[in-house]
């Protein structure tokens, strides 16, 4: 990682955002008791502090919130950080332009706070909470408000709190809600018992709060993110026994409105930060007592901490830093998305309704290049209505998506779509809206798996790269309501979930896949790489010199000789085992029955194949390829002692008369997946690395 | 971790015995499935005669709902022994594999998850079942239905690419 200039020594408290196009924002705190107006910008590509334009007002202790629109909402905070006499804190607000690097006041809020929590909603408005209307001896607030950019006014909450707040963590969940938890109250038993634990969530539709389950330690000063399985992981905070920082952590489940005990911070933390990297992992860093980091790795069950102190084989892994996402590129994490699925390659992207600032970040979705389009879970989509796909008597198109084993419906809706920071509008399967649309027609449920949830399906969504045009989904009309009923359609091109590679304004003619190596024996925890769209389009994305190139089909195979005999082949990262012939042509044991592998590979030692792999038709790109399927039952067991691992580079299993190269055939190879209007080093469409 | 399910063993080989029961003598591509029987002296739009050896014959149709080609090779007797499909999305394997639909169901709960692939051996079904959404192809047969003589392995190729 590369040094970056510091900001001017001393200051404290200000306010940090990350902007939509890749720098961070720094505003205010306070130098020596006295709170600044100044404000500066970190550039990923120009790594150092440029202080810009100052603040409409100094402040410290203040928020700094990043709209949809790109804009920043900065409320609130202290006029001053000395206390003696007390300050009253601050009411006002005003709007950072990301284009112009430069501030505006808008209205004030209808209370003065500070040390609050300032949330984005789905509609691009800004719920603030609670905080402390004094500093000196503080009065904390059990009230709230949001602010609309659009009609630029702030209106209260109806209702209070359970509890007044400071200290306090509020998240977005994925219905739309709000849950605010903790409060500074709990400190040194300020008398609120009970109380304290107290946790409320936020509804948009009536703009009130309503108390859900009570923490099960009552803390403030924790952190707060939402998981990619909808839950809440709240982590350390003040305060336990002789005030020492909490190491516990507790997990909401907002289907049971309820508090359990999840896995504990290896440190003891408060008034940490927790970051939600874009690959799948949550970063923990810093707070009372530690100056270490570690990270929280989704998984089904309960997740793991790891890295402050793990054997080094763990922190080597770790020690991956996150890499900087050009324009052109999204972030890849493998076994990081909190779904139970080894080698299951997953990224982050935006949806919003169509020409508007109403938008969800939509995390653990999985990229699929054996499949086209992007697929989106409706409960991930709280806060957002997209327009429904009709024919021409106004009924909704219905899609029934196959995989070879299993299937998928929903209807199709009509998105604006964020890839990085590049917008697409397009036509997307928005699945299992069992409120208000049709249910599935009796052919797509009985074929496979039926898996319309995200737990089933092992994401939030899919975003389907493979060079064919279309989702080749078997499209229906469908009348209105969760009990319409579903006649079959003809769509026309432009009413089907398309190709969203294609549909990129720039960088459209294909995609790269980087997947860093594993080390520890080929088994890592969990695995990180790139998606760059474009072949030969940017710096990042020009394919080498010595580049292998095989022409494929307009479904992206190719043809893989293995003793002589030819089969189809594709490289995807959309299935997580290397799928290789059958046992008999393989030469390769099928694992036993019953155990953790079974149907799955299981040599008594690691072997390596090798295969002859050229374009679908013909010999061209002839390449001799190398690889290894190791014993199933070994890498699927848990190492005693040790976090579950994710990543796994030798898992194998048949496939019939075909040879799927899946997800682990990506770690440590960058691999080109041309569409037909791709151009060098030759016309796609092609595979290549 | 899921990757190979392991449940549901119970109803693995419930259907085998139903194959022979089929009475009914259906035009080729009509509701055929696996162990059906159907009228090989009839050849309609939905099923036209693809191949005809002195030991099996080969009707190949078109679904109109799916677009996906199907070709069923019958017995001398009329007995659809194997199956052999290709398209963009799947055909509905509740008619394709007929009688066989419930074991497939349950011998599938074996194989490991995987989306763009599905492979079964068992010495009472066989399938094989791969490819991205846009191009699937796939291939079953019931080893015990197979006339003597054929090498089904050979003999079952999904349908060519220009049948689509």
């Amino acid at each position: 990682m590369t040094a970056t200039a510091s900001l001017p020594a001393g200051i404290e408290n200000g306010a940090m955002v990350g902007l939509q196009d890749g720098r961070v924002l720094y505003t205010g705190g306070d130098q020596g008791g006295a709170a600044l107006r100044h404000a500066w910008v970190w550039a990923p590509n120009a790594p150092s502090w440029v202080q810009i334009a100052d603040m409409t007002t100094a402040r410290t202790l203040h928020t700094a919130t990043l709209l949809n629109d790109g804009r920043v909402l900065i409320a609130g905070g202290f006029p001053t950080f000395a206390s003696s006499p007390p300050a009253a804190a601050l009411s006002s607000a005003e709007l950072f332009d990301p284009t112009t690097n430069s501030f505006s006041a808008v209205a004030p809020m209808n209370v003065a706070r500070a040390g609050h929590t300032a949330t984005l909603l789905a509609n691009n408005s800004v719920l603030v909470t609670g905080g402390a209307t004094q500093n000196g001896t503080p009065t904390y607030l059990a009230s709230g408000e949001f602010y609309d950019p659009t009609s630029g006014s702030w209106t209260l909450v109806s209702n209070q709190m359970s509890v007044a707040r400071g200290g306090h963590s509020a998240s977005l969940l994925d219905n739309g809600q709000v849950l605010i938890a903790g409060t500074i109250l709990a400190f040194n038993g300020q008398g609120c018992g009970n109380t304290c634990a107290a946790t409320d969530l936020y509804n948009p539709a009536t703009n009130s709060f309503s108390p859900t389950g009570n923490l099960n330690t009552a803390r403030y000063d924790q952190t707060a993110s939402v998981l990619a399985n909808g839950q809440v992981l709240v982590t350390g905070g003040c305060c336990g026994t002789n005030n020492i920082p909490l190491a516990s952590a507790e997990l909401y489940n907002p289907s049971q409105g309820s508090w359990s005990a999840a896995a504990s911070l290896q440190v003891p933390r408060s008034g940490h930060a927790a970051v939600y990297l874009t690959d799948g992992r949550i970063l923990i860093a810093g707070g009372a007592s530690s100056a270490s980091t570690e990270f929280y790795q989704q998984q089904a069950t309960l997740g793991s901490f790891l890295g402050a102190s793990l054997p080094a084989v763990y922190a080597n892994t770790l020690a991956v830093t996150l890499k900087p996402q050009s324009s052109n590129q999204l972030n890849l994490g493998v076994g990081g998305n909190g779904y139970n699925f080894a080698n299951d390659t997953a990224s982050t992207l935006r949806v919003c309704e169509p020409g508007t600032t109403t938008c969800r970040t939509i995390r653990a979705v999985i990229v699929d290049s054996g499949s086209t389009g992007l697929i989106v879970f409706a409960s991930k989509l709280g806060g957002v209505s997209l327009p429904p796909v009709t024919d021409s008597n106004g009924n909704t198109l219905g899609d029934c998506e196959q995989y070879v084993s299993s299937s998928v419906w929903g209807s199709v809706a009509n998105a604006d779509v964020y890839l990085g920071t590049q917008k697409i509008n397009m036509p997307i399967h928005v699945l299992d809206d069992t409120a208000s649309f049709a249910p599935p027609p009796i052919s797509c449920t009985t074929s496979g798996a039926f898996v319309n949830t995200p737990a089933s399906f092992g994401g939030n969504g899919l975003l389907g790269i493979n060079p064919y045009p279309n989702d080749s989904g078997i499209y229906y009309s469908c009348t209105a309501g969760s009990s319409g009923t579903c006649t079959a359609y003809s769509p026309s091109s432009n009413q089907m979930v398309s190709n969203p590679v294609a549909a990129l304004p720039v960088d459209n003619n294909g995609s790269v896949v980087e997947m860093d190596p594993l080390a520890n024996a080929n088994t890592q925890v969990a695995a990180y790489g790139m998606l760059t769209f474009g072949i030969g389009t940017e710096t990042n994305n020009q394919p080498p010199g010595n580049l292998t190139v095989m022409q494929t089909n307009a479904s992206g195979s190719i043809a893989v000789t293995f003793n002589g005999a030819s089969y189809a082949g594709l490289f995807d990262t959309g299935t997580n085992f290397i799928a290789f012939l059958t046992s008999a042509l393989s030469g390769l044991p099928l694992c036993p029955s019953g155990s953790p592998g079974q149907g799955l590979y299981c040599p008594a030692n690691v072997a390596t194949l090798s295969t002859i792999n050229s374009s679908y038709n013909s010999s061209a790109g002839s390449n001799t390829y190398n690889f290894q399927i190791g014993n199933a039952n070994s890498l699927l067991s848990v190492p005693q002692g040790q976090p579950q691992n994710f990543a796994l580079q030798t898992l194998g299993g048949p496939a019939g008369g075909f040879v799927d190269f899946g997800a682990p055939s990506f770690f440590g190879r960058t691999i080109y997946i041309a569409l037909p209007t791709a151009s060098v080093p030759v016309p796609g469409p092609y595979c290549a690395y | 971790m899921k990757l190979a399910s392991s449940t549901h063993r119970l109803k693995a080989r419930l259907a085998a015995g139903l194959a022979l029961s089929a009475l009914l003598a259906l035009a080729p591509g009509v509701n055929a499935g696996l162990g059906d029987h159907i009228n090989t002296q009839q050849s309609s739009s939905a099923g036209m005669l693809k191949q005809s050896q002195p030991s099996y014959q080969v009707f190949e149709s078109v679904d109109s709902t799916d677009h996906v080609t199907l070709d069923q090779y019958a017995s001398s007797t009329g007995t659809v022994f194997a199956v052999a499909w290709r398209g963009a999305g799947m055909p509905d394997l509740r008619a394709v594999f007929g009688a066989y639909f419930a074991q497939f169901s349950a011998l599938r709960q074996h194989a490991p998850a995987a989306r763009h692939l599905l492979s079964i051996e068992d010495p009472s079904l066989m399938v094989d079942i791969h490819g991205p959404n846009s191009d699937i192809i796939g291939r079953a047969w019931v080893p015990a239905l197979v006339p003597a003589g054929v090498d089904v392995n050979t003999v079952v190729q999904p349908p060519s690419a220009t049948d689509q």
